[in-house]
């Protein structure tokens, strides 16, 4: 089995999505009419963090050919 | 059912979550999120948030997914794993799917969950109208006010993206 570098991408990019919803709810609901740009300045900065987590990956690849997670083996104890 | 549409939506959209944090291979993986993402805009649709709701849809599916999933077909594997074809990616998935089945089926019945804390049955994220909304949407005029009182937010986050930019030439270019 094996586990893919990208896979903790996407599970970040699932938790950025589920605060930008829980944030967007309790907005709306308390009618806190100023702070409605905080989910849209979250989710400017949950793209900033994908592109360089994507770079990384990219690297990544370029080096190993996969960006299996088994092959940042460098650091051994 | 309409008035339960939020409470079906939600489900839908934990059961996208499960989907891709079970780790299929990753195309598949986007895919979850995809229908999460899509799911999670008709939720904050029917709380009123037209704006966010179509940002979630422009900015995150069309924008970041698209970058997931070329990034994506280029780093995949010759056989890429579906959620049936591995025993582990399965009982992950299998296991979210009854966490959720249970939590629901005490939802239903109870009315009332309390776990870490309390899911007070179906009809509890209603909005609460208090006094005149006038003829605009409220959410549009506070969004809308990120250029007026928030001009030290708009130029921060310019500014961040700007070096993210650069940032990810200089990884990129390598040597």
């Amino acid at each position: 089995y094996r586990s893919h570098l990208m896979s903790s991408l996407l599970c970040l990019e699932g938790m950025m999505l589920s605060l930008f919803v829980m944030a967007s709810l309790t907005i709306l609901n308390s009618h806190f009419t100023l702070a409605s740009m905080m989910p849209i300045i979250l989710l400017v900065f949950a793209a900033c963090e994908a592109a360089l987590g994507l770079s990384l990956l990219v690297k990544v690849s370029n080096t190993y050919g996969t960006d299996y997670v088994q092959n940042l083996n460098l650091l051994q104890c | 059912m309409m008035t339960y549409i939020v409470f079906i939506l939600s489900i839908i959209f934990v059961l996208g979550f499960v989907g891709f944090s079970s780790k299929p291979s990753p195309i598949y993986g986007g895919l979850g999120l995809i229908v999460s993402g899509g799911v999670g805009c008709g939720i904050v649709l029917n709380f009123g948030g037209s704006f966010l709701g179509l940002m979630v849809f422009l900015i995150y599916l069309g924008g970041m997914m698209v970058v997931f999933g070329y990034t994506t077909a280029m780093a995949t594997e010759q056989y890429p794993e579906i959620w049936v074809s591995n025993k582990t990616v399965l009982g992950a998935f299998v296991t979210g799917l009854l966490m959720e089945i249970v939590m629901v089926y005490y939802v239903l019945k109870d009315e009332e969950v309390e776990i870490v804390f309390q899911f007070n049955g179906l009809g509890d994220w209603v909005i609460y109208d208090t006094g005149d909304s006038g003829f605009f949407s409220e959410e549009a005029m506070g969004i809308a006010a990120l250029y007026s009182y928030g001009t030290w937010l708009v130029i921060v986050t310019g500014w961040s993206l700007l070096i993210g930019v650069v940032v990810i030439m200089e990884i990129t270019r390598g040597n």
